[in-house]
């Protein structure tokens, strides 16, 4: 994405070095866009599409041989069928022989026999296409302009440290064993330093992470006054925060930027207090729920950061409506991600996946009705208004530096305090091809072989990569749950559209 | 800012019709028109729409 005024700065992505063969070729479960294995379950539908016995497509129109749009997602809706063209973002109506063949399509060549007139007509609807997969993934993905050597977030992590003690923070599970806890304005400003020093957007986000950032109020507003003297003072910050400090020190800070600010909380008290507890065990729920009053007050409109897991997922849409109704600006439904070689204690979907994607969906028509985004739609949201796919799955791969105590560096704020991927600032070089930022360069959805082969990679805002490798080992592959609740995202923005309701959440008129 | 509802769609939609059979496919949503960042935040509800790592 671009700022205001880089246009002379744009330049044509070349992916093609990133393509795999043609991802037609199939592997896992046949459902389009579904990377779980082939015995997987959930998108097995009955109906198989059989080509009629007829000529092979027109050659006196030039078709030659034609290939399924390999960004046509089928979508069922009680007894409609749907093709959802993620490319160019519209929906078909499509008959139950057309679904079945998209189904089993993946972008593959459309069967010989297809009669010329109709071969035109799926031309023309763009159902199918002349290109093969490959070919068609590149066109949608190379047409994309963007800055790709560009530097857009920057994490300091300002301590390893917090007030409260959440089992499941990634952050505080201490696994890179670091024998500093507290970021130092000087080394805070190593990481300003290589940062700024590289191509970045004048809307960079510098992102004030922990820990509890808002334990070290004199960092922040001391690394904010370096950034804007020395580099750059359109630069957004943003803080996540646990909510519970908001005394005068921290409300002056919060007053003399304007920080994008986002609590996080688990709910009504019954889920907040499972987890997030202080040093005593003691609840922090109250504190929370006034420190999100207290940052109103003074004009914020925070966002709310709600952790899922057994804790609360039963009771999901009755959690998200309590939470909603503290007015926050947006909600985002954190699923857990995995820690090497730690028990969180937070138990993921691994047992009843599709009953978790069910709770996320009663949540977003939750969000809907109170005109308050949910942000991992809003990201699917994003691609689908903008026209513009994404090719990275998440900003690490490419546009983020995440510094931590002790001058750490690398590109992913978790896997920094994990103490991997990562390296002292002085040996920082970004294009060092032995560095922690080399191996995530040919991190893509053009390099998976899941989300080059799926139909709704056009619109899907990727997944945690830090996830993805605590889980499989390689950075490589999106999770098969991540898939199911991405692909459960587009049938619900198909079923909004086809009904004719806004696709966003804004309150209309 | 169009919803685009398929009670909107009028000479646009195409049908593709098979001897014998009704259409076997029918644009009922046209392909979206492409909006600004300005536009998108209006639309989504959001003041900043950028990824999710995190919120």
């Amino acid at each position: 994405m671009l700022a205001a005024g880089q246009e002379g700065r744009t330049m044509k992505l070349d992916i093609s070095h990133l393509l795999l063969a043609d991802p037609a070729a199939g592997w896992g479960c046949s459902a389009a866009g579904c990377g779980a294995p082939a015995d997987h379950e959930s998108h097995q539908q009955p109906a198989r599409y059989t080509p009629p016995a007829r000529a092979h497509a027109d050659p006196q129109d030039g078709a030659g041989m034609l290939h399924w749009n390999l960004f046509a997602y089928p979508v069922a809706i009680d007894s409609r069928r749907y093709a959802f063209l993620t490319d160019v973002r519209s929906v078909l109506a499509v008959d139950e022989a057309t679904f079945g063949a998209l189904q089993e399509a993946r972008g593959g060549p459309v069967p010989d026999g297809i009669p010329a007139d109709r071969a035109k007509r799926l031309l023309e609807l763009g159902l199918v296409r002349r290109e093969p997969a490959r070919r068609q993934f590149e066109a949608v993905f190379s047409h994309q302009k963007q800055a790709p050597q560009e530097n857009k977030l920057l994490h300091l992590i300002t301590s390893y440290t917090c007030n409260l003690t959440c089992s499941y923070c990634f952050m505080l599970a201490d696994l890179g064993k670091h024998g500093k806890k507290l970021l130092s304005f000087e080394d805070a400003k190593k990481g300003i330093d290589l940062y700024f020093q590289a191509p970045y957007a004048p809307d960079s986000v510098i992102h004030f992470y922990g820990g509890e950032p808002l334990l070290h109020p004199q960092l922040i507003d001391d690394s904010l006054t370096y950034i804007h003297q020395h580099y750059c003072d359109t630069a957004l910050p943003k803080i996540i925060t646990n909510g519970t400090l908001h005394g005068p020190r921290v409300l002056d800070l919060l007053r003399k930027y304007n920080f994008d600010l986002s609590v996080s909380m688990d709910g009504d008290r019954q889920a907040h207090d499972v987890f997030r507890v202080d040093h005593r065990g003691k609840s922090t729920f109250a504190k929370t729920v006034a420190g999100i009053r207290a940052f109103q007050e003074i004009g914020y409109e925070p966002k709310v950061l709600i952790t899922v897991g057994e804790h609360n997922i039963r009771r999901l849409p009755e959690v998200v409506s309590f939470v909603l109704g503290l007015r926050p600006h947006a909600i985002a439904l954190n699923f857990p991600r995995e820690l090497p070689e730690a028990d969180t204690g937070l138990d993921g979907e691994a047992a009843d996946a599709g009953f978790w994607v069910e709770q996320y969906e009663r949540c977003l028509e939750l969000c809907f009705e109170q005109h308050i985004p949910e942000l991992y739609f809003a990201d699917m949201l994003f691609a689908y208004l903008s026209g513009e796919p994404v090719l990275s799955p998440c900003a690490a791969c490419g546009s983020q530096v995440s510094v931590g105590p002790g001058a750490q560096v690398g590109p992913c704020q978790a896997f920094v305090a994990a103490g991997m991927f990562s390296q002292p600032a002085e040996q920082y070089e970004q294009q060092d091809p032995g560095g922690p930022f080399a191996p995530w360069r040919n991190v893509s959805k053009a390099t998976s072989q899941k989300c080059s082969s799926c139909p709704i990679s056009a619109i899907c805002g990727g997944d945690c990569s830090f996830d993805r490798y605590n889980r499989t080992g390689s950075l490589m592959e999106p999770l098969p749950f991540h898939c199911d609740l991405r692909l459960r995202m587009a049938d619900h923005l198909v079923r909004r559209l086809v009904a004719g309701q806004p696709a966003g959440f804004a309150a209309i008129g | 800012m169009t919803t685009n509802a398929s009670e909107e769609l009028g000479p646009a939609t195409v049908a593709t019709a098979v001897p014998g059979h009704g259409p076997d496919a029918e644009v009922v949503v046209p392909a979206a028109e492409k909006l600004s960042r300005d536009e998108i935040r209006e639309v989504v509800g959001a003041k900043n729409v950028m990824g999710t790592c995190s919120g």
